[in-house]
C-alpha cells in the first residue's frame, strides 16, 4: 500500500516507465525504465517534508522528467489558495 | 554552495560516493545516518543527504556530518554539495521540462490566426521551436511570450497594390 503522501509522485513516475512497488520493510522503491533502483520512501517518515523533498530531487536527478503545472492544476491551486484566504478572513472575524 | 544571505533555514548536504552498494547496504546507511540514499545511474555514484542546523558555518557541516558518513562509507568521494533547505523545496519542486505551446496556442497567446503564426516563422525574431514533431512544431511557452512582448505589431493588411486599388474603388 504507497504512502498517501507520495501518491501522486507514483501515479507519475509509473505512467513515465518507472517501477514503483512497496517492499517488506514497509519502503516504496522506486526503479527507473532502465530496473536500477533509484530511491525509496519509508512507510512512516520522521520529516514527510524533507523525505519528500529528498525523493523529488533524487528522482529528477535519475531522470524522471517532470513538466509544468497544467492551467487546470494551476486554476485549482488558485482557488485553493482563495478557499484558505477565505477561511482564514472568516476565523478572524469570529 | 547555494546560499542567499538573508536565508537562515537548515543546511542541506549531499555527499556522491563513486560506488554501487546492494540495497540493503543502502539501507543501513540510510538507517545510520538518519539520511536518504538514491542513486544516479548516470554520473555512476550514490547520493547521501542529511540537514545540518543552519546557524552552522559550512565548513563545520562539513566535519559534523559528512566525515563520520566518509568514515564508515569506504568509496571516493566525487563531490559534496550544501544548499540551504529553501533551495532544496525549490528543487524539488521545480519542473525539468519548460512549458510547451503548439502553434494553435500561440495563435491564442497572441491573438492571431495559426496561419499568421507560420508567417511569423520566418521572421528573425520568432524563437525556433525546441522540438519539430510529426503532429507539429512546439515551443518553449515563455520564449514565446518574451518574442511577445518585444513583438512590434502592424494591425491590418500591409498596404499593396491590390489595397490601393481597392480603396480607389470603394471611393468611386
Amino acid at each position: 500500500m504507497v504512502n498517501s503522501d507520495i501518491k501522486g509522485l507514483v501515479k507519475w513516475a509509473r505512467s513515465q516507465g518507472w517501477t514503483v512497488s512497496d517492499d517488506t520493510k514497509g519502503y516504496t522503491r522506486f526503479h527507473n525504465p532502465q530496473g536500477d533502483y533509484i530511491a525509496c520512501y519509508p512507510a512512516t517518515p520522521s520529516n514527510a517534508r524533507r523525505r519528500m523533498a529528498d525523493l523529488e530531487v533524487a528522482l529528477r536527478k535519475a531522470g524522471l522528467q517532470v513538466p509544468p503545472p497544467s492551467k487546470k492544476e494551476l486554476a485549482a491551486a488558485r482557488r485553493r489558495a482563495a478557499e484558505v484566504t477565505e477561511h482564514q478572513d472568516h476565523d478572524e472575524e469570529e | 554552495m547555494t546560499a542567499a544571505m538573508s536565508d537562515s533555514s537548515e543546511w542541506v548536504v549531499t555527499a556522491s560516493y563513486a560506488i554501487d552498494p546492494p540495497l540493503d547496504v543502502m539501507d543501513e546507511w540510510s538507517e545510520q545516518f538518519d539520511a536518504s540514499v538514491s542513486r544516479v545511474p548516470d554520473r555512476g555514484v550514490v547520493d547521501v543527504t542529511v540537514y545540518a542546523p543552519g546557524d552552522l558555518h559550512p565548513i563545520d557541516v562539513l566535519a559534523k556530518f559528512i566525515d563520520p558518513i566518509n568514515d564508515v562509507i569506504s568509496a571516493e568521494l566525487a563531490g559534496v554539495e550544501i544548499v540551504r533547505e529553501s533551495e532544496w523545496q525549490r528543487r524539488a519542486e521545480a519542473p525539468t521540462i519548460p512549458e510547451l505551446m503548439s502553434a494553435a496556442e500561440i495563435a491564442e497567446e497572441l491573438g492571431i490566426t495559426r496561419q499568421r503564426v507560420h508567417q511569423l516563422r520566418s521572421t528573425e525574431a520568432f524563437p525556433a521551436p525546441l522540438a519539430e514533431l510529426r503532429g507539429g512544431a512546439v515551443w518553449d511557452a515563455a520564449a514565446v511570450r518574451k518574442f511577445a512582448q518585444d513583438w512590434e505589431r502592424k494591425p491590418g493588411r500591409p498596404r499593396g497594390d491590390k489595397q490601393r486599388d481597392y480603396g480607389l474603388a470603394e471611393g468611386r
